[in-house]
C-alpha cells in the first residue's frame, strides 16, 4: 500500500511517496514555474518511475501548498500548515514549534499531540522569505548556495533595514559602493530575515524543540542567525525541502485509514493528463 | 419569469438599484446611508426610502487618492471612489453618522465632492450612559427636523411609532431566518443569508418584509440543509458586503451558521422598545441596543481592575449566547486592514474566547478579490485544527 503527497509551493514543487509503514519510497524536488497542472502531472510521472510504481498502486494522494487546487488527480487537499506540522512531528516527535521559510512565504506552527494547534503566516510580503535571499544573491552576483558559506566568514554583521526587500536591495547597493565587505552584508541580511521570522513566530509562543524547515534551512549562515535570535539551537531535517510533501503523504495515509474504517473510501480513477492553461 | 424567495434576493443583488430606480421614477425620494446606526424609521416615516450604500470589491480604487490617504480604511476608500465616479448621484439625500473616525472623515470629504439635495451628519457618542443617550436623542431630533424641512411635511409621534413597529417586524423576521441556521447542517448557507440581508437593505422596509416571509417559507420547506460540513463557524467583524468574501470562508470546509456583522445580525438582533417617547426609544436602541466595536461599554465601579472576565463578559457576552445557541465550533474574527475599532478589539476578544475555551482566529483583509487566496489558506488551516 502506498500514499503520496504533492506540495506545490510558490517556488518549488515537492513530491513524496511512502508505504504503509510510513517509510520513504521516493521523493522529487523541482522548480514550480507557471503551469501547475502540467507540472503536477509530470512530477507524478517522474516520481512513480523513480519508485517503480504505477499510479493505480497509490491508494490515496493529498495535494498541499498554494498550487493544491491544481492537482485534479488528488484525493484531497490539505493546507501546508497542517501538512508541515505532520511532517515535522514524524521526523522530530519532540518538536513543539516549527518554522518554515519558503521561497515566498514563512510560517510558524505550534504542534501538540502530533497535530497543528496554532499557526502564524506571512505570505503578503517577501521580506523575510527566500525571495529576499534570491534578490540579495542576484545583487551580489552569487549563487544561492554560496550565501551561507560566505556569510560565515564575516566577523560582524552590517545591519539592513527589514521593512521591504526592494528597499533593502537599494540599501545593499549603497553598502557595496561604500566598500562594506560582501560577507558582512550577507550576514546582515541573514540577521534581518531571522529577526522577522522569530518575531513572527513569537506571536504564537516558542516552545522547544524548535524545528526549521524549508529551502532556506540549507543556508547555514541563516540557520546560525535564527539560532542567535531564538537563543536556542534548531533541529533541521536532512532534507528540509520535503517536510510539507511528507506531511501530505502522512495525511493521505490517515485519511485513507479513516475513510476505510467509515466505509466511505472510494478509489479514484486517476488519469495523468497533459493539462495546460496556456494553449 | 417572476422570481420568489432566495432566487428573488439573488436577482435583486444582481441589480441593486433596479427597484429603487423604479420608485424614484414614481416620485419617491431615496436617502442613502452607510451606517446601521442611522434610525431608518425617521426616513421611512417621512415617506422616503432608505438605501444602504456599500462599496464595490471589484472596482479598482482609482480616484480615492484625491481625498483620502492610501493607508486608510479600504472600504471607505472604495466608497469615496464610487462617489467621485458618480455612482451615488441618484440619491436625493445622504444621511451620515459618526460611526467611526474613518467614516466621519470620509463622509465630510465625500460631500465636498458630491452635492446631494439633502445631507445631514448625525453626531453619535461612543459611550452608552444616560448622558450619551440624551445627547443622541437631541441629535436625532435635529435630524428629524432637517429631514422634515426637506420633505415638506411633519412626522408625528404616532407615525414614528407605526414605523418602529414595521421595522421591529423586520428584525423579528430576520431572527426567525437565523433560527433556521441552528440545525446541523443549517437550513440555509452563510452565502444565502448574506444575499437575503443585502437584498432587504436595498428595498423599502415593507417590501423587505415580504421578501423575508417568502424566503422563510421556502427554507422551511427544505427537507435538508446545505452540504454537511464538520465545522460550524461564527463570523465577526468589519464589512462583508459581497458573497465572494463569504464564499472564501464557506469553501474552506466550514458552515457560517451565525454572524455578528452589519450585513448580518447586527441591525436586527435587538428591537426598539415599546412605550414612551419614540425618539428616546430610537436613541436608546440605536446607540445602546447595538453591540458594536465603535461603542465603548464600561462595566464601571472599577470592575475591570477586579475582574477582567466580568468586563469582557459585559462587552462580548452576547457572542457567548450565539456560540451556545448555534453550537459554534470556532470563531472567525475578521477585520479590514487599518480598521481601528475592530482591530483594537482583537486582543480582548481572543482573551474572551480563550476563557470560554472556544477556538478563535483573527484574519485581516484588504477588501480586494486578489487577496482572497491567502485568507483561504488561513481559514482552511483553522478549520483543519477543528476537524
Amino acid at each position: 500500500m502506498y500514499f503520496a503527497g504533492l506540495d506545490i509551493g510558490s517556488t518549488m514543487t515537492k513530491a513524496v511517496i511512502i508505504d504503509g509503514d510510513e517509510r520513504l519510497i521516493g521523493k522529487l524536488v523541482v522548480q514550480t514555474g507557471p503551469e501547475h497542472r502540467r507540472l503536477a502531472n509530470k512530477v507524478m510521472v517522474d516520481l512513480l518511475a523513480q519508485a517503480g510504481l504505477a499510479l493505480s498502486e497509490v491508494s490515496y494522494l493529498v495535494a498541499t501548498g498554494y498550487g493544491r487546487v491544481n492537482v485534479p488527480f488528488a484525493d484531497a487537499q490539505t493546507t501546508e500548515l497542517t501538512c508541515h506540522a505532520k511532517g515535522v512531528h514524524h521526523l522530530f516527535p519532540s518538536a513543539a514549534t516549527a518554522i518554515d521559510v519558503g521561497g515566498q512565504d514563512a510560517k510558524g506552527l505550534r504542534i501538540k499531540g502530533g497535530r497543528m494547534v496554532n499557526f502564524v503566516m506571512n505570505d503578503k510580503c517577501a521580506a523575510g522569505t527566500g525571495r529576499f535571499l534570491e534578490v540579495l544573491a542576484e545583487s551580489m552576483n552569487l549563487r544561492l548556495d554560496e550565501l551561507g558559506p560566505t556569510s560565515l566568514r564575516a566577523t560582524r554583521s552590517m545591519p539592513v533595514g527589514i521593512t521591504c526587500t526592494i528597499f533593502a536591495q537599494q540599501e545593499i547597493v549603497s553598502q557595496l559602493c561604500a566598500g562594506i565587505p560582501v560577507e558582512e552584508i550577507i550576514a546582515g541580511v541573514h540577521d534581518a530575515i531571522a529577526t522577522r521570522i522569530v518575531r513572527m513566530t513569537r506571536l504564537i509562543g516558542i516552545e522547544p524543540d524548535v524545528v526549521l524547515t524549508g529551502g532556506v534551512a540549507k543556508n547555514m549562515g541563516f540557520v546560525k542567525a535564527v539560532e542567535k535570535h531564538l537563543g536556542r539551537s534548531l533541529l533541521i531535517p536532512e532534507d528540509s525541502f520535503i517536510t510539507g510533501a511528507l506531511g501530505a503523504a502522512l495525511v493521505a495515509r490517515a485519511k485513507f485509514s479513516k475513510e476505510s474504517k467509515a466505509g466511505t473510501y472510494r478509489k479514484k480513477d486517476r488519469v495523468l493528463r497533459e493539462a495546460t492553461f496556456f494553449i | 419569469m417572476a422570481h420568489s424567495g432566495l432566487a428573488r434576493a439573488r436577482a435583486i443583488l444582481k441589480d441593486r438599484r433596479a427597484r429603487i430606480d423604479e420608485l424614484k421614477h414614481q416620485g419617491s425620494k431615496i436617502i442613502g446611508y452607510l451606517s446601521i446606526h442611522v434610525p431608518l424609521e425617521i426616513i421611512s416615516g417621512l415617506d422616503m426610502i432608505p438605501f444602504r450604500i456599500i462599496g464595490d470589491i471589484r472596482e479598482p480604487v482609482t480616484e480615492a487618492d484625491k481625498g483620502l490617504p492610501a493607508a486608510f480604511c479600504p472600504y471607505m476608500r472604495s466608497v469615496l471612489d464610487l462617489a467621485i465616479k458618480e455612482k451615488f448621484s441618484f440619491l436625493d439625500g445622504f444621511a451620515m453618522n459618526h460611526t467611526c473616525d474613518a467614516q466621519e472623515k470620509t463622509v465630510r470629504v465625500l460631500t465636498s465632492f458630491v452635492k446631494f439635495p439633502f445631507t445631514h451628519f448625525i453626531d453619535m457618542p461612543s459611550t452608552v450612559n444616560d448622558y450619551a443617550v440624551d445627547f443622541y436623542r437631541t441629535e436625532l431630533a435635529d435630524f428629524q427636523h432637517c429631514l422634515e424641512e426637506f420633505a415638506g411635511k411633519k412626522l408625528d409621534d404616532d407615525r414614528l411609532d407605526a414605523m418602529i413597529s414595521i421595522y421591529n417586524e423586520q428584525r423579528a423576521l430576520v431572527r426567525r431566518l437565523y433560527a433556521l441556521k441552528r440545525p446541523d447542517p443549517p437550513m440555509l448557507s452563510g452565502g444565502e443569508t448574506l444575499e437575503v440581508i443585502m437584498a432587504i437593505q436595498s428595498l423599502p422596509v415593507q417590501e423587505g418584509n415580504v421578501l423575508l416571509r417568502e424566503v422563510i417559507a421556502e427554507v422551511e420547506e427544505r427537507r435538508q440543509g446545505g452540504p454537511e460540513k464538520s465545522v460550524r463557524i461564527l463570523v465577526w467583524g468589519s464589512v462583508i458586503d459581497d458573497p465572494v468574501l463569504l464564499d472564501a470562508i464557506e469553501s474552506s470546509g466550514a458552515n457560517v451558521v451565525i454572524d455578528d456583522l452589519d450585513e448580518g445580525t447586527k441591525p436586527y438582533w435587538s428591537d426598539v422598545a415599546a412605550g414612551g417617547n419614540p425618539l428616546h426609544r430610537l436613541a436608546q436602541r440605536y446607540l445602546t441596543g447595538i453591540y458594536a466595536a465603535r461603542t465603548f461599554r464600561d462595566t464601571g465601579d472599577g470592575a475591570r481592575k477586579k475582574d477582567n472576565f466580568k468586563d469582557l463578559s459585559a462587552r462580548y457576552g452576547y457572542l457567548k449566547s450565539m456560540v451556545e445557541e448555534w453550537k459554534v465550533d470556532g470563531v472567525l474574527l475578521q477585520a479590514l486592514r487599518y480598521c481601528d475599532p475592530h482591530g483594537y478589539e482583537i486582543v480582548d476578544m481572543m482573551d474572551y474566547f480563550h476563557f470560554l475555551n472556544v477556538p478563535a482566529i483573527y484574519v485581516e483583509h484588504t477588501y480586494s478579490e486578489g487577496g482572497l487566496a491567502q485568507i483561504k489558506t488561513r481559514i482552511e488551516g483553522f478549520v483543519e485544527t477543528l476537524e
